[in-house]
């Protein structure tokens, strides 16, 4: 298919280039199908920029799971097949380490760091340089089922991880649900986002001082803060074989009290497609009662895309150009279902009126952690998602697993360039 | 308007009747047949058909059964059905339900993990009753189960399927496909036929039935509990359906039955027209059968058969010439062909007959006897010259002639009526007729005329005249009964005689000087002969006037043997000690009509006779018997006989050839017999006895 369209795309410049004089320039943009903004608005946004600057783009629109693949093996080309790649902000050491993308040219550097909220763009950074702009910043928020939680006698969400406890056990002994909480704890890089939040809610970090590190307090209790809701059945066990999307179709359904998602499951509740649309509410991701008495209200992780130029495009200056147009402050402002990362668009009214859960959004972003930026992040997680889900299913406990999984996560960093 | 007969038509309308009447018949007969036959047939088209769509609704909801099986098993052991129930997400797991419920087309789903009530369902459930529970244990317990039961709307039909997650049951899945007008639907676009599910006296069916459906099961499960032969799913005809039921129990499913029901009006209306049409042709090939056939039968048959009419006409009036000399080939043909033969033939034995007949004539013309002959009609046949000649019916010829108008004279045509009308025929009778030359008596014979086959066509009479032997007879009879008379005054003379002699010598000796007192004795004797000669006289005198006195018979039936006894009893057997007397009467003989005291007289005179010619010992032997109609009674004895002189004379009164007799016996003997229209035979020859014979 690729290999086609490439033919295809040579075909055209063939053809285009006997026919039509070669003023015109034209890039291709690699973009993530499944989450985002939406395809339509993607391409409408392409034709607009062809229509202003007269540069073409191509977009293509790959998996979330194809994706690392494709970009690193047209990386090894001399031309790189895509001129501007959507980045997950987890790759964005591997891929600066590598030479894949290019930093973000001073100029537009400074303008993001300008523009757009630190808390965001420093997900970006890497050894003092920032690799993408931020595009499009995504979360983990606190889901209610409001009918279930009345039910249980709680007119709130919960303000700590305490309280969410409580709230949970009242439920279950209610007999209102078997299982309050439902969350993605599937052996994916969503575990590891789960447990750098619930690190982050107990008081700490999984870097420290530029090491990654799991083995501190905060991360053992947040590992036995996970083992205890399993074996207390105020989580359901199914978690472990879950991720995002099936978590949130649970929401939605009404099988579970609380659970933490993304954002795009706002727009999913939003748009209420179940037969019985079930009265939610969205909260900031509490944090232990202990944490909150420091003012930390809230503890979530960071799952944002920005848009990077890759290091062997032949259209860098047209791609970047793209990518500011794309990323302009009116495109989001014009797609509030999204968190903006432009602070001007925080400001404006219409954000205001336009989404409703956009003060949540904004406490939730001052608690945001950052998964470890490592250029063998990917290698790190999987040692980390193996240990954290073999306690989760009770093979070991939860301090033996942790020291396990530091001392791979230190045999994985010694190996890094 | 007259009455139209069977015997009054012409051979052709009846061979047009018959041959109308019989394809007719055989029309009717056939139509009736094959109406019969197609009814027959289609009823059992229709029964098999049925037999097939019972066979078709069978394996449809075994089918089906086994789909839902499959379903249910496919269902329960999906894995989000596994992991939605195992891990209670209520709500993922009913809309999954729902999917599936949706998909696959069925009543409803539910998952259950214990016997509470459902975990999740496509449709608001009711908390399982108590067979539903019994189901469900079995099936939490790991068994599948399905069965009847009630459901969303009416009955359904469950299959319960446990869910595993590895051997561990966390569950089970109802499936329910409901058993109502849809699935009724369903199973009818499979066959033809309608549907009626009952479930507990409940009837599922199209409501285009209508009220009927009760009355047709109803009537269908009487005729069918009736049919004690009936198989597994009789098959019965209800009105204007053929219904067939299967016991869902046969499917593993108790309380619940499917019947089918065939309409087969239209099937029936069909062969209906059908029969319409096939009448309708057979009709019309009939009546072009007829048409056609009466004009080869006017062609071939009619004017061939009038031809040969005409000839049969023409021989039958005496031409025997051949009259068709045809060049037919076919059957008339040969019919013409043998009726020239027939005439060449018919003309050589007519020309051989007219001279037989003319020397038949001349035969008959020569014989001097009269012959005449008539039919049973009484018409006179035949009259030869002779007879013609005797009855001098020359101006009026009888031939032809009734026998009564006169042409005759009465007295043979008396006769020839006795013989045509009575049976009876005449022998030498004697009948006196006129003629010009004065009376004339012929001797007249009938007997019956018989055909060659011994069958009675007429009578013959045969007579001759006999008026010249008649006068010759009547004065030989003359003379001999002058010279009986003769006899007799002989033997009066001789029997008067004897005793006068004695008289005039005993009266003379009593005249001339006889005293009684000087010989008493003597006086008393020639008194005494005086008065025993004057008895004798008296009796030749009696016996004179018995045997002149005319007899008056009077017969009535008398039992013959009796008669015979009575004569015996009345002999003085005892004077003839030596001779047996026996009497042989046959059983047969039983009574005749006689006169019984004079036929035992004349017995008693014919047995006497032969005792007094027999032996001192010896026999006599009175035999009696059936003989031609009458009766004939013999007299045997061995005794000295008679000659032949003696027998001319012996029934003659006063003949006698003992010194003691009185000549009378056997006379009176002979006018009794006489008077009763028998007569008395004598057979004998000196020294051998004699044989009296009476036939009556």
């Amino acid at each position: 298919m690729r290999t086609g369209s490439r033919i295809l795309r040579l075909l055209l410049l063939l053809t285009s280039s006997l026919s039509i004089p070669a003023t015109a320039e034209e890039i291709t943009f690699l973009y993530m199908k499944q989450s985002g903004y939406d395809l339509p608005d993607i391409v409408a946004r392409a034709q607009a920029f062809q229509r202003d600057t007269g540069i073409q783009v191509d977009p293509v629109f790959v998996e979330y799971k194809d994706r690392y693949s494709l970009i690193v093996e047209a990386a090894s080309r001399a031309v790189s097949d895509y001129d501007l790649i959507l980045l997950d902000l987890i790759w964005t050491a591997d891929f600066a380490e590598h030479g894949i993308i290019e930093p973000l040219p001073a100029d537009l550097a400074r303008r993001v760091k300008a523009g757009v909220v630190p808390k965001i763009y420093e997900a970006f950074q890497y050894r003092d340089r920032l690799w993408a702009m931020p595009f499009h910043a995504d979360f983990q928020l606190l889901y209610t089922n409001l009918d279930l939680l009345e039910r249980a006698g709680f007119a709130a969400p919960p303000k700590t991880l305490e309280e969410l406890v409580e709230q949970a056990r009242e439920a279950k002994r209610r007999g209102i649900i078997e299982y309050p909480i439902f969350d993605s704890w599937i052996e994916q890089e969503v575990l590891v986002c789960e447990f750098t939040w619930l690190v982050g809610a107990f008081g700490g970090s999984l870097t420290d001082r530029g090491r990654i590190t799991c083995t501190s307090p905060a991360s053992l209790q947040a590992l036995r803060f996970m083992t205890r809701l399993l074996s207390d059945g105020l989580v359901n066990p199914y978690s472990l074989e879950s991720e995002e999307n099936f978590t949130s179709e649970v929401f939605q359904s009404a099988d579970c009290i609380y659970t933490t998602n993304w954002s795009f499951l706002i727009r999913l509740l939003a748009a209420g497609q179940q037969p019985s649309p079930v009265r939610w509410a969205l909260s900031p991701i509490p944090v232990s009662r202990a944490v909150a008495r420091t003012g930390a209200a809230t503890s979530s992780v960071c799952g944002f895309e920005g848009l990077a130029v890759t290091s062997h495009s032949q259209h860098k200056a047209a791609a970047w150009r793209f990518a500011q147009y794309l990323d302009s402050p009116e495109f989001q402002g014009e797609h509030l279902e999204f968190m903006p990362v432009w602070k001007v668009v925080w400001d404006w009214p219409a954000t205001r009126r336009g989404d409703p859960y956009m003060p949540v959004k904004q406490l939730e972003v001052s608690g945001l952690q950052y998964r470890p930026a490592h250029p063998r992040y990917s290698q790190i997680s999987l040692v980390l998602q193996q240990w954290l889900a073999r306690t989760l299913r009770g093979a070991v406990a939860p301090e033996v697993a942790l020291e396990q999984a530091q001392k791979g996560i230190n045999a994985v960093s010694r190996g890094a360039p | 308007m007259r009455r139209l007969r069977w015997g009054g038509l012409k051979l052709s309308g009846k061979m047009v009747l018959f041959f109308v009447g019989l394809v007719l018949c055989q029309s009717l007969v056939t139509l009736t047949i094959l109406t019969t036959i197609i009814s027959r047939t289609n009823l059992d088209s229709l029964t098999s058909q049925m037999s097939d769509t019972i066979l078709g609704v069978e394996g449809y909801l075994r089918e089906t059964f086994s789909d839902l099986r499959v379903k249910g098993d496919l269902i329960a052991g999906q894995q989000k059905t596994v992991d939605y129930a195992d891990y209670r997400l209520r709500n993922l797991l009913a809309r999954e339900l729902v999917l599936y419920r949706q998909s696959l087309g069925i009543e409803s789903l539910a998952v259950y993990i214990d016997s509470a009530g459902p975990f999740a369902s496509t449709t608001p459930v009711a908390a399982p009753d108590s067979p539903f529970r019994d189901e469900l244990a079995r099936a939490l317990g790991g068994e599948r189960a399905i069965f009847l039961g009630r459901g969303v709307a009416g009955t359904s039909l469950f299959v319960l399927s446990p869910i595993k997650r590895a051997d561990r049951i966390i569950g089970a899945l109802s499936l329910s496909l409901s058993m109502d007008k849809d699935f009724v639907a369903r199973v009818e676009r499979i066959i033809n036929a309608r549907v009626v599910l009952r479930f507990e006296g409940i009837s599922v069916y199209d409501p285009q039935l209508g009220g009927e459906v009760s009355r047709i099961l109803e009537t269908y499960g009487r005729r069918a509990e009736a049919d004690a032969s009936a198989a597994r799913n009789p098959i019965v005809r209800a009105g204007s359906f053929i219904v067939s039921s299967l016991d869902l129990a046969s499917l593993g499913l108790s309380g619940g039955t499917a019947y089918c029901l065939m309409d087969t009006t239209e099937s029936f209306r069909q062969i209906g027209r059908y029969n319409a049409i096939s009448l309708l042709a057979t009709l019309l090939i009939l009546s072009l059968a007829l048409a056609s056939g009466i004009a080869f039968y006017q062609r071939t048959f009619l004017r061939r058969f009038q031809t040969i009419l005409q000839g049969i006409t023409s021989i039958s009036r005496g031409d025997f010439n051949p009259p068709f000399r045809l060049g037919w080939q076919d059957e008339f043909g040969q019919l013409a062909h043998a009726f020239d033969d027939m005439c060449l033939k018919l003309l050589t034995r007519d020309k051989e007959l007219s001279q037989l007949s003319r020397y038949n004539t001349l035969v008959l013309d020569s014989v001097q006897s009269g012959i005449l002959c008539a039919d049973l009609r009484g018409e006179i046949t035949a009259c030869n010259r002779a007879a013609e000649r005797l009855l001098e019916t020359a101006s009026q010829a009888p031939l032809g002639r009734p026998l009564d108008d006169g042409s005759i004279p009465a007295g043979i045509a008396t006769v020839l009526r006795q013989g045509l009308h009575e049976g009876s025929y005449a022998s030498g009778r004697e009948i006196t007729i006129g003629g010009k030359d004065g009376e004339r008596i012929l001797d007249v014979a009938s007997s019956p005329l018989l055909s060659p086959d011994g069958e009675r066509i007429g009578i013959i009479v045969v007579f001759q005249d006999i008026t010249k032997e008649k006068l010759l007879e009547e004065k030989l009879a003359l003379s001999s009964n002058l010279a009986a008379l003769g006899e007799m005054a002989a033997g009066v003379a001789h029997q008067v005689r004897n005793p006068l002699v004695v008289m005039k010598v005993s009266s003379e000796m009593l005249r001339d000087g006889f005293t009684v007192r000087e010989d008493p004795g003597k006086y008393r004797k020639l008194t005494h002969l005086l008065v025993e000669e004057t008895d004798a006289l008296n009796l030749v005198v009696s016996n004179f006037l018995d045997f002149a006195r005319p007899r008056k018979v009077q017969p009535s039936p008398c039992p013959v043997d009796s008669v015979i006894q009575f004569a015996l009893e009345s002999l003085p057997l005892e004077r003839y000690a030596g001779i047996a007397v026996k009497t042989v009467v046959e059983p047969a003989v039983g009574e005749y009509p006689m006169d019984r005291n004079l036929m035992a007289q004349a017995l008693s005179n014919l047995v006497l006779n032969a005792l007094q010619a027999s032996r001192e010992s010896g026999c006599v032997e009175v035999r009696a018997r059936k003989a031609a109609g009458g009766l004939r009674i013999e007299v045997q004895d061995w005794g000295t006989g008679m000659s032949e002189e003696t027998m001319r004379k012996i029934f003659n009164p006063f003949f006698t050839t003992r010194d003691s007799g009185t000549g009378l016996g056997l006379s009176i003997a002979h006018r009794i017999v006489e008077s009763h229209g028998g007569s008395i035979e004598a057979i004998s020859s000196p020294g051998a006895g004699s044989t009296f014979t009476i036939v009556l």
